[in-house]
């Protein structure tokens, strides 16, 4: 018979609440460490280039499906991310939905998380800029710089309702703006009001094609960008008619549709373009706007192949080559995504496919 | 006991496999991809309430990482109609996380009539009234559905208060603290039985300055300290609170207005009342304080549930029913009996929803079916009410009752003439009357 701490035989019956008291706190303090110890490096994955194809590597903590998707046409992961936030000034967007019990979703608790969002998405680099440091960042060329807006307003640093305002010039430079929260364009918005301007989506988009009616998307728009890269968001509100967009303005509709709009619609403008991610702040939204972002999906960028399975440990794969390969594990339920841009180097040799670089330097896993 | 255990677990496995409603258990897999990547519980939105059920969230990560289950949900969009109704949701879990995650609640549910067992056969020295206890635990339906259907994590409340209470009787006070702060840190409801336990300590020891009350007030410290630690270094304490703060802070329309007032005044109220059930305790003559301690923390729990609750959070004083019904009176049986079939039907209120398994994964029901089936749940029948509100009347009623009788049956049992009382007044009235 085993012995307890005193020396006496132990009694099972009697020791029983006490050991289902030292499991029950096992379980709990060891998943407490679990949950302060978890982090984005539990994860990594790299390519490298082959010829025609991209070889893979991917390193999984636990099991998750994976997905490589090679695409092409990308506009890579943008090298500063910006998210305007000033609670000084007008914001036209409502709260979104929030379950019982859970925080309010305002729009500061929204720009608090996207941060975070981005950050398990392999970009660490994100600034808040309120109305005054926007003039600033606007104020210069958009290249390869990225912009999220959820306040359904424009404030009048950026915006004053015409084309030569400084937003519509840095896009047109090369900049990309995500979009929530109202109709883009619409609003104009200073310390104290907003303002209504009139034909202002036209300024972005070309016409006039977003409304404020609440819409759902119950089909699918591009099965295969959906399938690959786990789309959540199905509410199309704030998003534009496609069909409205002047036919030689370039522009990609993925995620759920009513036929007409979609949850996620990029727009070119000028070298630059506009993300619209329809509806109202939600969870999957935001999920979905992470995505975009650190995927450099743009108006024209195509999936040239995708390779499904699963991980656990570390596994090699090969897919088609395109400009990158976003890695994404976990499915609808995202642990970790990551994007690569396929760099052909051009040797003095003159082999073309001599090599090919991992994702930016600042990538959190290479 | 061996065929109970067959029967729960075989129950258990057969519903977890089959059915679930996705709603509360793609929150679950919503929490576990936050966790895993790097967000912890509180930096995203996702995850609502205090952090223990997040922890063994987490425990539960990697259990399912090592056994392979590597996709958790789908979105299927032949349903996305339904989330334009109140918060369902097309995302449906996978069968091997739903498996998994029942047998998690199995563990949770087994442990929790070992503890049945434990306190019957403790004071009744009757090893068949225990098994019968454990029995009625274990393949209660209503605790069943509880967790392997409705995925709710409430056994696991229910077992950490049982334990603190027994670990109380077994002078055992430093664990037992632990398990109340752990207790109260997953679902809040055992925070009323604070009381109760005070004035144990208190009739046991005598005088506030005792050394049982100190050891319980340090495990009780020491759980809170360690397990909100996390929260406190990282900023987000508030966040780990918006079960409460956003239930009081948020309302629309006019049912959750009327929720959230009712509620802002009912809890206070039940706290006071919970203080006089202590201080009856106190006063109360008793050869057997252990037993007598037992049956309070039963009343305890039944006025927490004056306010009418849904089935899972009621889960909470099923155990300490039972233990009564076969500790202290039998007539508790019949509120027992009443609280297994109310909790049953109103854990199935949204059949539809916990069909979603077999007919999105399983191809056992046709989608037209389930659209029927759909249709006929949420189709407006009787002055604006569907077929789901009905179905959860007609389960909340008799889980009420159940409430209701327990605390009859708990007056007439202090020696409270509660028909007496009722037959005279009337007679007064009639005499009145005439």
């Amino acid at each position: 018979m085993p012995k307890g701490w005193n020396g006496e035989p132990m009694n099972l019956r009697q020791s029983f609440p006490a050991i289902a008291a030292v499991i029950i706190i096992a379980v709990v303090l060891a998943g407490e460490v679990i949950t302060v110890t978890d982090s984005h490096s539990d994860f990594s994955s790299s390519i490298s280039l082959q010829g025609d194809t991209v070889e893979f590597t991917i390193d999984s903590k636990g099991s998750h499906i994976y997905d490589a998707v090679s695409l092409r046409n990308t506009l890579g992961t943008p090298e500063s991310v910006s998210v305007y936030y000033d609670p000084d000034y007008f914001s036209t967007s409502g709260d979104g939905h929030a379950s019982t019990g859970a925080r309010a979703l305002d729009e500061g608790y929204y720009v608090e998380q996207i941060p975070d969002t981005l950050m398990v998405r392999g970009i660490n680099h994100v600034e808040t800029v309120d109305a005054e440091g926007l003039g600033r960042l606007m104020s210069s060329d958009g290249s390869g710089r990225a912009v999220i807006m959820i306040s359904g307003s424009i404030p009048d640093t950026v915006y004053d309702g015409t084309s030569d305002s400084p937003i519509l010039k840095w896009i047109r430079s090369g900049g990309r703006l995500y979009w929530a929260g109202d109709v883009l364009g619409k609003y104009l918005a200073h310390r104290d009001a907003a303002e209504e301007v009139g034909d202002g989506t036209a300024l972005f988009l070309g016409s006039d094609c977003i409304d404020s009616e609440k819409r759902m998307g119950y089909s699918v728009s591009r099965d295969d960008f959906r399938d690959s890269l786990y789309i959540l968001n199905n509410d199309i509100s704030y998003a534009p008619d496609v069909s409205m967009i002047p036919s030689d303005t370039g522009f990609l509709a993925i995620g759920y549709t009513d036929g007409i709009r979609s949850s996620l619609t990029f727009v070119e403008c000028g070298e630059g373009m506009v993300c619209i991610m329809g509806g109202d702040y939600s969870i999957r939204q935001r999920i979905d706007m992470g995505m975009m972002v650190a995927s450099g999906i743009g108006p024209d960028t195509e999936i040239v192949e995708t390779v499904h399975g699963t991980v656990s440990g570390k596994i090699t794969g090969s897919i088609a080559a395109g400009d990158s390969v976003y890695i994404t594990l976990g499915g609808f339920d995202s642990v970790y995504s990551e994007n690569h841009e396929v760099v052909r180097c051009s040797s003095t040799t003159g082999d073309s496919s001599a090599g090919a670089w991992p994702s930016r330097s600042w990538s959190a896993s290479p | 006991m061996a065929l109970t255990l067959l029967v729960g677990i075989a129950l258990r496995v057969v519903i977890g496999i089959t059915l679930e409603y996705n709603n509360d258990v793609t929150a679950w897999t919503n929490t576990l991809a936050n966790i895993e990547s790097g967000n912890g519980l509180y930096n995203v939105a996702g995850y609502y309430y205090p952090p223990v059920w997040g922890y063994i969230l987490a425990s539960f990560s990697e259990v399912i990482g090592f056994l392979g289950i590597d996709q958790w949900s789908e979105i299927f969009t032949e349903i996305l109609f339904v989330q334009d109704y109140n918060s369902e949701d097309a995302m449906v879990s996978t069968p091997v996380f739903n498996l998994a995650l029942t047998v998690m609640y199995m563990f949770a549910d087994l442990l929790g009539a070992l503890a049945v067992y434990w306190l019957i056969n403790h004071f009744t020295e009757d090893t068949v009234k225990a098994k019968i206890g454990f029995a009625v635990y274990f393949i209660g339906l209503n605790i069943i559905l509880v967790g392997a259907l409705g995925g709710m994590f409430d056994s696991f409340s229910a077992l950490m208060t049982l334990l603190c209470i027994i670990l109380l009787i077994k002078r055992n006070d430093f664990l037992s603290g632990v398990m109340f702060s752990m207790a109260v840190l997953l679902k809040l409801f055992p925070v009323f039985i604070f009381f109760i336990v005070v004035a144990y300590l208190l009739k046991k020891e005598g005088g506030f300055i005792n050394r049982r009350l100190a050891l319980w007030a340090a495990g009780a410290g020491l759980a809170l300290l360690v397990l909100y630690l996390p929260q406190i270094l990282e900023g987000n304490l508030m966040d780990s609170l918006s079960f409460i703060t956003a239930r009081a802070g948020n309302a629309e329309g006019t049912g959750n207005i009327l929720l959230k007032y009712s509620s802002m005044l009912i809890y206070p109220v039940i706290a006071i009342l919970e203080v006089f059930v202590a201080y009856r305790f106190l006063k109360r003559d008793t050869y057997d304080i252990d037993r007598t301690f037992v049956w309070f923390v039963l009343i305890s729990l039944a006025v927490v549930f004056i306010y009418p609750s849904t089935p899972q959070y009621i889960l909470l004083m099923m155990p300490f029913l039972i233990v009564a019904a076969f500790v202290h009176e039998s007539r508790l049986t019949r509120p027992l009996l009443l609280l297994i079939i109310g909790g049953a039907i109103f854990q199935t209120s949204s059949l539809p929803f916990d069909l979603l398994s077999i007919t999105m994964f399983w191809d056992a029901m046709s989608l037209d079916a389930w659209n029927s089936l759909y249709d006929l749940f949420y189709s407006p029948l009787l002055g604006g009410f569907n077929l789901m509100n009905i179905w959860s009347v007609v389960g909340a009623i008799p889980q009420y009752l159940s409430v209701l009788m327990t605390l009859w049956i708990i007056l007439e049992h202090g020696g409270i003439d509660l028909r007496g009382k009722i037959r005279k007044a009337v007679g007064r009235e009639t005499a009145a009357a005439e």
